[in-house]
């Protein structure tokens, strides 16, 4: 697949605090599309989003927005086109929901109260249709934090939605919304908005989900476009007696006393030839775990006696 | 359009068959544009890209020409290259099927009969 433009470009992004180092030369968000990174707990998904919203101001690199902004900083024009959704208390504990809304429209030149307040109610934010409710952001559940967040960001002119885990707190249903919402977002944009999540439900945004960045351990390991990642790696399923000879040609291996999974690269399939196999197109989720499997620090074939 | 997400054929391929099945038929009409790629993602609920990539098979196929900036065109359709098109990809079949029979040492007058009794199953 080719794209014309990045949304966000980076050049050699770096920041290391502890035993922890990110690490990402290249960097490119397509423009008009929804970008999924996905990774581990702790695998600096979190750090780069931070990075790119400008939270983070300590790492080193490039970064340019919109194809002419050079760096967060640069102009207010950045800040202002990009919608934040977060994990952490973006908004202050004790404001209460009437308050998150006078400050973003203080903040915010394109907020647009009328918006928010129909988002609120359509996200069943518990508002009914008051806007004096006196309810604080500490009092609502991380579900709530989330839809309040994206209430503020949705009710504003953005070219893009930068968000940390939004499927996480959230429900099923309300998982499912959001993906509603994310592409109901681009297809009025027209090609000229974009949408960058991080998520460890891959699952649950894979329907979204157009370009796949997968980061282990401060790095971008792989990434694509979804329906190129799909073609680039196939499913192998084989019996026991192949298991060890498969394990020399898989990407990664799930192995039982009754054969082998796992995914191939599969410029590679032809390695199989004589062997029984049975091949599967997989998931976005499939791809992931192969990758975050080949690269993990997780021991996951030893038996713990548990 | 029913997508099925769980049926082995890969979503895109099913929009192109589909939208292919549309322009043949004329439900999708010549010199026409497609809906809008994140339009469509939205309506099906599925991702830009895969949309995108079955527009692109159109386009390979020549149904439809992609329009920078301006989406996907359907192309007038040549009935009679189309058909010809459709016979070839019958002959392979049979052809195919021929072969698998010769292999199995399944003789012709037995192969005539299962045709027959598929084409009967068909209707």
């Amino acid at each position: 697949m080719n794209y014309y433009e990045d949304v966000i470009t980076g050049k050699d992004i770096h920041k290391s605090f502890g035993k922890f180092t990110l690490s990402v030369p290249e960097l490119h968000i397509p423009k008009g599309f929804a970008t999924a990174l996905i990774g581990e707990n702790g695998a600096g998904k979190t750090t780069l989003l931070n990075i790119l919203t400008g939270l983070r101001l300590d790492a080193k690199g490039e970064l340019t927005y919109f194809g002419k902004y050079e760096g967060v900083e640069s102009d207010n024009y950045v800040k202002d086109a990009i919608g934040y959704i977060g994990a952490g208390n973006y908004y202050l504990p004790h404001w209460t929901t009437k308050q998150v809304c006078e400050i973003t429209s203080l903040l915010f030149d394109s907020f647009d109260k009328k918006k928010f307040e129909a988002i609120a109610d359509a996200l069943a934010l518990d508002w009914k249709g008051k806007m004096n409710m006196p309810k604080k952001v500490s009092e609502l559940s991380d579900g709530n934090k989330v839809k309040l967040m994206l209430c503020g960001a949705l009710a504003r002119k953005t070219e893009m939605l930068i968000m940390d885990e939004p499927a996480s707190p959230l429900d099923p249903l309300m998982r499912d919304r959001l993906c509603d919402l994310i592409r109901e977002y681009l297809k009025n944009g027209n090609g000229e908005r974009s949408a960058f999540f991080s998520t460890h439900n891959v699952a649950d945004m894979e329907s979204v989900t157009d370009y796949a960045m997968i980061m282990e351990q401060g790095k971008i390991v792989e990434e694509g476009f979804v329906e190129d990642l799909k073609e680039k790696y196939i499913i192998v399923k084989g019996e026991s007696e192949d298991t060890a000879k498969a394990r020399n040609i898989l990407y990664s291996i799930s192995e039982s006393n009754y054969g082998f999974s796992g995914v191939c690269l599969a410029d590679r399939l032809n390695e199989f030839a004589g062997m029984n196999i049975q091949t599967e197109r997989p998931t976005l989720t499939d791809i992931s775990v192969a990758v975050m499997k080949a690269h993990s620090k997780l021991k996951l074939t030893e038996s713990l006696a548990i | 359009m029913v997508i099925l997400q769980n049926s082995g054929v890969p979503i895109y391929l099913q929009i192109a068959e589909q939208m292919k099945a549309d322009i043949i038929s004329g439900k999708i009409k010549q010199n026409e544009y497609l809906p809008s790629i994140r339009g469509l993602a939205k309506d099906l609920r599925i991702s830009v890209i895969t949309t995108m990539k079955a527009y692109d098979e159109l386009a390979e196929e020549g149904y439809v020409t992609a329009v920078q900036g301006k989406g996907y065109l359907v192309n007038p359709q040549d009935t009679e290259m189309m058909r010809e098109q459709h016979l070839r990809r019958v002959e392979d079949g049979l052809t195919d099927a021929i072969k698998a029979a010769k292999l199995a040492g399944i003789g012709s007058e037995e192969l005539k009969n299962m045709l027959e009794v598929l084409l009967e199953d068909d209707q």
